[in-house]
């Protein structure tokens, strides 16, 4: 009977797995007991059978100890082993060193997560490829703008008439009153369509929303259901909510499990899109350019996304066949809306994020790994030397350049991971902190999740392979001889040492110049004249109530000792101003009262209101200054200007007004009308406060609950309204300000390591210059200079690179301070006093040391 | 008295009924005597456990076509294992008399 021979990849894995010691009689083995099985029960049943013995021919080795047996494991751990031992002989270069790449490992982490987590909102949605907001692209003139914002017209038609429109999701914002027994909660709330509950993949814990087509249906977030005390039994329960003039009684559908925070439609509350559609005024709602709300779309198909556009472009001009302005309809893909800031985040979308933020931290990030990588190169290069006997003597037993290389790749990949566990144990710390400066809510659990880890893992590998690459290069082409003589030197690793600490100099200067620049400008906004009065003022915003009530309120605040002047403003608002000659963009106001007194604000020609005209009511107006350049007249006061705003047609101004900020002084200022004529609401309420009299916001409060009952008691400094503009300025102020404390640090770590190094071989050359009669002072400038040159150097290089940096970020200010003489002083100034101060620490210990100790060897 | 394994006893049993053989041949007779296939590798570690242990010998026979040309290796128990072996028999026996009795227990019905 002919056999054929046992599967040849099995009797390899035979020779894999069996120690070489016992692989004759194995194999010869199971070949034998193959071709008894072979003749006894069949091929296909030996082969199987050698296939499975071949595999448990492993447990021979299990016999034997195991670690003799894997030649590379063995190998690397030697390599660590030796990689410990070295670490621990040079405690405190080493210590220096893994905390410095802990540090900016730890950085690089942070800047990742809230990159990341930033750049994920909507992402998790199954269906976010196929869903858009619409979008409008409004041209005016020369004036571009982007509203992200439709109409509830609008939503009807596209979903009847365009096809390719899977599903319309319209989300109009509000916001309520509950009562919960004393206290007052104030809660935002969406009025939305049955379809956005799918489209989010809400998770109901209790209940369901059901049809969810009753003005009355509402859903709530678990949150909301815990601050309510209805955890559990919250479904057909009454909640009773004010929006606006008395309470109304809904009821709980449902309680779905808190959006996830990196989503941009997130409320607590849902109510049911027919309640807006049953209170709303007609004209809201069959108005085509009425723009209140945002509408989502889901397409069937996201490649039909400019066909959409253009039927939605065909309908536009069907419905505003008269429009003068340029209008594009556009489709804002669903994971662009976080991190878009053109089309805005309002009516139901959270606020938007900070791409510059993310930028700026990435960038801070990247910043302290590279020094930090940088020191650890350098680190190791200079101890290297030390180790050149070592190298050598692995290569004369027989070990290759790629050997000797993955050996020092391997001691980095150790120093990375000491460092990883480090910067784990300092995230876990300052995370807290680090999320409440950036708004989040990031717990340590955010850390456990599949991206993270990968990320974080990549940035550990990364920094591991590069920081460990150069001096691994190096050490491996040691010269034998030379190296046992102890006669080799870094030639080639010392301008490269050089030119790395010069690196990191220019990177820690450019970010202690932009932090410094920014300050200055932080300081300069902030200090700016607003040719406004904003002492002593308080004001009300956005009062919820009807004019009436608002004017009663004045009066009662009148009658308050502490209250100097009281005045109204209906809030800037804007409109287009358009003549024959000139078509351009306007602010106008409404004032009721003397806000010009109030805020003392100068009238430059002409004169202020007086009550006691009466044309000035109607048809007189003020102007600022940025309105006459603009219109370019002559002589404004008594001009019929063209201004329309509903009812108020071609007024007479006045009065000139100074250019007063009224917004930050972050912009210029636009041109504004400001008149008496009752075109726009009344919104908030400015009250001027005696400088003799103490503020005892009780008695305000008291007037409030009198006139506004049940509407929570509001009210802000206008000084510090002002400042709260620059928030974000001062966040970024803050974070390049830590990273600057943080790069210096490590870049002066660095520099310590390296001139202490260095000099630690040339203790025989000093001593030999002492006992020549070297002088002190020669010995510290000779040894001083090279490293100051550097610094010098890195200083240039980072002023350079800070003057780019921040001239760009400036440029967005029309009003700024100037990258100037004294940043510059401030900046060398800062880095040369670190430098030195470490510099010459070490140089002194070496020049103080007794020349007789380094040279009694010879 | 030693412990020995019972796949220990077997081996050792068929070793001591053969002269001379090698680990195949014993896997066979283990198929002959149990009816049942017992992997190679597993004869190996037994063996080379027995080996230890001071029960079994081993040296390297002459090169067959069979084997691909390789050397097998033969192995013989020692006079330690017989005696072993006689009387852990000898005290099975004994235990297994007390059993001989029927017992309704034991009988399938």
């Amino acid at each position: 009977m002919s056999i054929s021979d046992p599967p040849k990849w099995a009797n390899w894995l035979v020779e894999k797995l069996c120690p070489e010691s016992r692989l004759e009689e194995v194999q010869g083995d199971l070949h034998e007991a193959y071709h008894w099985r072979a003749s006894e029960f069949g091929a296909t049943r030996a082969k199987w059978l050698f296939v499975t013995e071949a595999v448990k021919s492993s447990r021979i080795s299990s016999i034997t100890p195991f670690r003799t047996l894997n030649q590379y494991l063995m190998i690397y751990k030697n390599y660590l082993k030796t990689g410990w031992r070295f670490l621990k002989k040079n405690k405190l270069y080493s210590s220096l060193n893994i905390l410095g790449l802990a540090m900016g490992i730890s950085f690089c982490w942070l800047a990742y997560l809230y990159a990341d987590d930033e750049m994920s909102y909507d992402q998790y949605l199954e269906h976010h490829e196929e869903m858009y907001r619409i979008v409008i692209d409004f041209k005016r003139g020369d004036d571009l703008h982007h509203i992200g914002g439709s109409s509830n017209a609008m939503s009807v038609q596209f979903s009847e008439k365009i096809p390719e429109i899977d599903q319309v999701v319209r989300i109009k914002s509000d916001f309520g009153l509950i009562q919960k027994e004393d206290e007052v909660i104030e809660q935002s709330l969406i009025m939305t369509d049955k379809e956005l509950i799918t489209l989010l993949e809400l998770n109901f814990s209790e209940g369901a929303p059901g049809e969810f087509d009753l003005p009355n249906d509402v859903i709530i977030s678990e949150t909301l259901a815990g601050t309510l005390n209805l955890r559990g039994n919250a479904v057909g329960k009454i909640l009773s909510l004010n929006r606006g003039e008395e309470f109304e009684d809904f009821i709980i559908r449902g309680v779905y499990e808190d959006i996830p925070e990196n989503t941009s439609v997130r409320r607590h509350l849902i109510m049911s899109y027919s309640n807006y559609l049953a209170n709303a005024p007609e004209r809201r709602l069959t108005q085509w350019f009425d723009l209140n709300m945002n509408t989502l779309v889901k397409l069937h198909d996201k490649s039909t996304v400019a066909s959409v556009e253009e039927k939605m472009d065909e309908l536009h001009k069907e419905n505003e066949p008269d429009s003068e302005a340029e209008v594009a309809m556009k489709l804002q893909p669903m994971s662009q809306i976080h991190l878009n800031q053109d089309y805005g985040h309002y009516n139901g979308i959270a606020r938007g994020g900070n791409v510059e933020m993310i930028r700026l931290f990435a960038g801070i990030g990247i910043f302290c790994l590279i020094i930090s990588m940088i020191n650890y190169s350098n680190f190791n290069i200079s101890l290297y030397i030390n180790r050149s006997r070592e190298v050598a003597l692995r290569k004369v037993i027989g070990a290759e350049k790629k050997s000797i290389f993955n050996q020092l790749i391997a001691e980095s990949f150790l120093s990375s991971f000491i460092a990883g566990v480090l910067a784990l144990l300092v995230l876990i710390l300052i995370l807290p902190m680090f999320s409440s400066f950036v708004g989040k809510s990031y717990t340590v659990d955010f850390l456990i999740n599949m991206r993270f880890i990968i990320g974080a893992l990549a940035i550990l590998t990364a920094t591991a392979i590069i920081s460990g690459f150069y001096p691994a290069l190096i050490l491996s082409r040691f010269s034998i001889v030379k190296s046992l003589k102890g006669e080799q030197k870094i030639r080639s690793g010392k301008w490269i040492t050089q030119t790395l600490l010069g690196v990191q100099f220019i990177l820690a200067t450019g970010l202690v110049a932009g932090m410094l620049t920014m300050r200055k400008q932080v300081k300069f906004l902030s200090t700016f004249d607003t040719k406004v009065d904003l002492e002593n003022v308080v004001y009300h915003d956005y009062i919820p109530a009807e004019e009436g009530q608002i004017k009663k309120f004045m009066l009662d605040l009148e009658q308050l000792p502490e209250v100097d002047q009281v005045a109204a403003i209906s809030g800037y608002n804007g409109t287009r101003l358009n003549s024959e000659e000139v078509q351009f963009d306007v602010r106008h106001l409404r004032v009721d009262r003397n806000l010009m007194n109030l805020l003392d604000i100068e009238i430059v020609s002409g004169r202020n209101f007086n009550e006691e005209i009466i044309s000035d009511r109607e048809q007189g107006v003020l102007v600022n200054e940025a309105f006459v350049e603009r219109m370019g007249l002559e002589d404004p006061v008594g001009q019929i200007i063209p201004f329309k705003y509903n009812q108020l047609e071609h007024p007479k101004v006045i009065g000139v007004v100074e250019d007063y900020h009224f917004e930050s002084a972050r912009n210029v200022v636009d041109p504004l009308v400001i008149y008496q004529s009752e075109q726009y609401p009344l919104q908030s309420v400015y009250v001027k406060l005696n400088r003799a009299a103490t503020f005892d916001s009780k008695r305000f409060e008291q007037l409030w609950a009198k006139n506004f009952d049940p509407f929570p008691f509001e009210y802000s400094f206008l000084e510090e309204a002002y400042l709260d503009a620059y928030e974000a300025e001062n966040q970024m102020v803050q974070l390049v300000g830590i990273g600057c404390v943080v790069s210096i640090f490590l870049a002066g770590m660095g520099l310590l390591g390296i001139v202490g190094l260095q000099l630690n071989q040339r203790f025989k050359e000093i001593s030999i210059r002492k006992v020549l009669g070297a002088s002190s002072i020669n010995l510290y400038s000779v040894f001083t200079k090279k490293y100051i040159l550097i610094v010098t150097i890195g200083l240039t290089g980072g002023l350079s690179l800070g003057y780019y940096l921040i001239e760009d970020w400036l440029g967005n200010y029309p009003f700024r301070v100037d990258f100037g003489a004294s940043i510059i002083s401030v900046t060398v100034l800062v880095t040369l006093a670190i430098a030195l101060i470490t510099i010459l620490a070490q140089v002194f210990k070496v020049v103080r040391a007794n020349p007789v100790k380094f040279l009694r060897d010879e | 008295m030693e412990l020995v394994g019972s796949l220990e006893e077997i081996v050792l049993m068929i070793l001591l009924r053969n002269e001379k053989i090698n680990s195949v041949e014993i896997a066979k007779e283990y198929y002959e005597a149990m009816g049942k296939n017992l992997s190679v590798p597993s004869i190996h570690v037994t063996l080379k456990r027995m080996q230890k242990k001071g029960w079994v010998k081993s040296e390297f026979g002459a090169p067959t076509a069979e084997r691909g040309g390789r050397r097998k290796r033969i192995y013989w128990a020692t006079p330690k294992a017989f005696d072993l072996l006689s009387e852990l028999t000898k005290a099975k026996s004994r235990l297994w008399k007390g059993i001989t009795k029927p017992s309704l227990q034991y009988v399938h019905i």
